[in-house]
């Protein structure tokens, strides 16, 4: 069917004009929320917005993550491989991400958008943890499911006390989305997200795996493999610092390589 | 030798009338000093520069992204802000275009592109023909690849951000006689492209 000019521009004016979600106004705004400090609703975490530019992310919305109460240090004990962990481990992290997780403050936003983001939020609430990937003493836990509507993840950083063990403290949420479900295969990378928390700076990939991948391994920019870690689909790895990711393998059982996808280079210093 | 300094002080006259006609020439002069003003400012332009950086880019996260850099960069230099050219919309989004345009020389190739399939899934729920819709706009804003970098700016520009020719002129250095022409190609472009894919 072919167009007249004007409803052609009518076209073009409906597509480039459409508004931003409200789950991207929420991102934006925190992402915003350090340099508009004191005049806007702050929060004192800074926004993990999701960077790996993939065309099939919908929208990113965030949770008000708590500080990490941890001195810089804790970063110190970060490891390539990550550090078991055990089951008290993961259940103190499950219960300290979801007990430090603030609720968000959506009295800014018109009754219909507040009521679409509260029920947004009801299922990040309910996500089951998925992976927690600890080195040294802090730990990246990811709540994470393929639901309908397409793919949420929620990843929630907690630092251990100084003896490495549990119980840990600090936690909350640090960032969640709302992804559109990539095609299948056997390493799909959901997003790369960078956080700064009270221990610095930190950079993660997180995404899904199917089952017969047994490892995930990230060459980075700033040189060194980080192994991630794997578990009921999903694989997490993190690192101190800005650095990016340039390539992830999935490896199989046997040691073969079952998917290599490199990453897009893009490398967070944007805002320099 | 007379005409310059002439002309000069018209200029200034010019931008101090327009300092005081426009409230956004009012607030960007409050925001110096004003967190508040600061703040007005991002409310009332944050929607153009995302929709110009969505319609650049093609990809909502980097537009996201990019217009939170290029607010960050404006509130760092609004003290040099100068009533001209445009007004401060059209001053915010030249940092926007540096932005994009310096994040583009730094993209390498990008590997993970999903591609858009039939298992696409709408991000909301909703009616089948919201869903129809979204996809269509989204395939609209994909056609802008094929333009210029100079044609998609000025696409993006008045589609997008909603500036009038004489503003794109200011944001993209040309007058606004040349930014018409370069549009009406531009949309002539797009609507063989898109009449072709229909």
């Amino acid at each position: 069917m072919h167009s007249t000019n004007w409803s052609f521009e009518q076209v073009l004016s409906d597509a480039l004009a459409e508004p931003m979600t409200a789950l991207q106004r929420s991102s934006l705004d925190r992402r915003m929320a350090p340099s508009l400090a004191q005049t806007r609703h702050a929060p004192r975490w800074r926004l993990a917005l999701a960077v790996v530019p993939i065309v099939a992310v919908a929208s990113v919305a965030v949770w008000a993550g708590a500080t990490i109460l941890s001195p810089p240090s804790a970063f110190a004990t970060w490891t390539a491989v990550p550090t078991p962990v055990d089951p008290a481990f993961a259940e103190q992290m499950e219960r300290n991400c979801a007990t430090n997780r603030p609720a968000e403050d959506l009295s800014s936003f018109d009754p219909q958008t507040r009521a679409e983001m509260e029920a947004q939020q009801e299922i990040f609430r309910k996500l089951p943890l998925v992976v927690v990937d600890r080195r040294g003493r802090a730990a990246i836990a990811l709540f994470a499911e393929r639901r309908p509507e397409g793919q949420a993840v929620v990843t929630c950083m907690t630092i251990a006390e100084e003896d490495g063990g549990s119980p840990v403290n600090g936690g909350g949420g640090s960032a969640t989305g709302a992804l559109e479900s990539p095609p299948d295969g056997p390493l799909r990378l959901f997003s790369a997200l960078r956080d700064q928390s009270d221990a610095g700076i930190y950079t993660a990939y997180v995404g899904h795996v199917d089952p017969d991948v047994v490892q995930v391994t990230v060459e980075r920019n700033s040189g060194g493999s980080v192994i991630a870690s794997v578990a009921n689909g999903y694989f997490v790895a993190w690192w101190p610092g800005d650095s990016y990711a340039t390539t992830l393998v999935a490896y199989g059982e046997g040691g073969q390589i079952l998917a290599e996808i490199g990453n897009n280079g893009w490398d967070f210093r944007m805002a320099e | 030798m007379e005409a310059i300094p002439k002309l000069k002080a018209e200029r200034a006259e010019e931008a101090r009338d327009r300092t005081a006609a426009d409230p956004d020439e009012q607030l960007a002069l409050r925001a110096r000093t004003d967190r508040e003003a600061q703040a007005e400012l991002y409310v009332r332009h944050h929607g153009a520069l995302f929709r110009y950086l969505r319609a650049r880019c093609r990809n909502d996260d980097v537009a996201l992204e990019l217009t939170a850099v290029s607010f960050e960069k404006a509130l760092r230099a609004i003290g040099r802000y100068r009533s001209q050219g445009g007004g401060v919309r059209a001053w915010l989004l030249r940092i926007a275009r540096n932005a994009a345009t310096d994040h583009e020389r730094r993209r390498r190739p990008l590997i993970p592109q999903w591609p858009m399939n039939s298992d696409h899934r709408s991000p909301d729920p909703g009616p089948e023909e919201m869903a129809i819709a979204r996809d269509e706009r989204r395939r609209v804003r994909l056609l802008l690849a094929d333009l210029s970098e100079l044609q998609r700016d000025a696409i993006a520009l008045r589609y997008g951000a909603g500036l009038s020719a004489r503003e794109i002129g200011a944001v993209i250095g040309k007058s606004e006689e040349a930014t018409q022409k370069l549009i009406s190609r531009a949309v002539a472009r797009l609507k063989e492209a898109h009449d072709a894919q229909h």
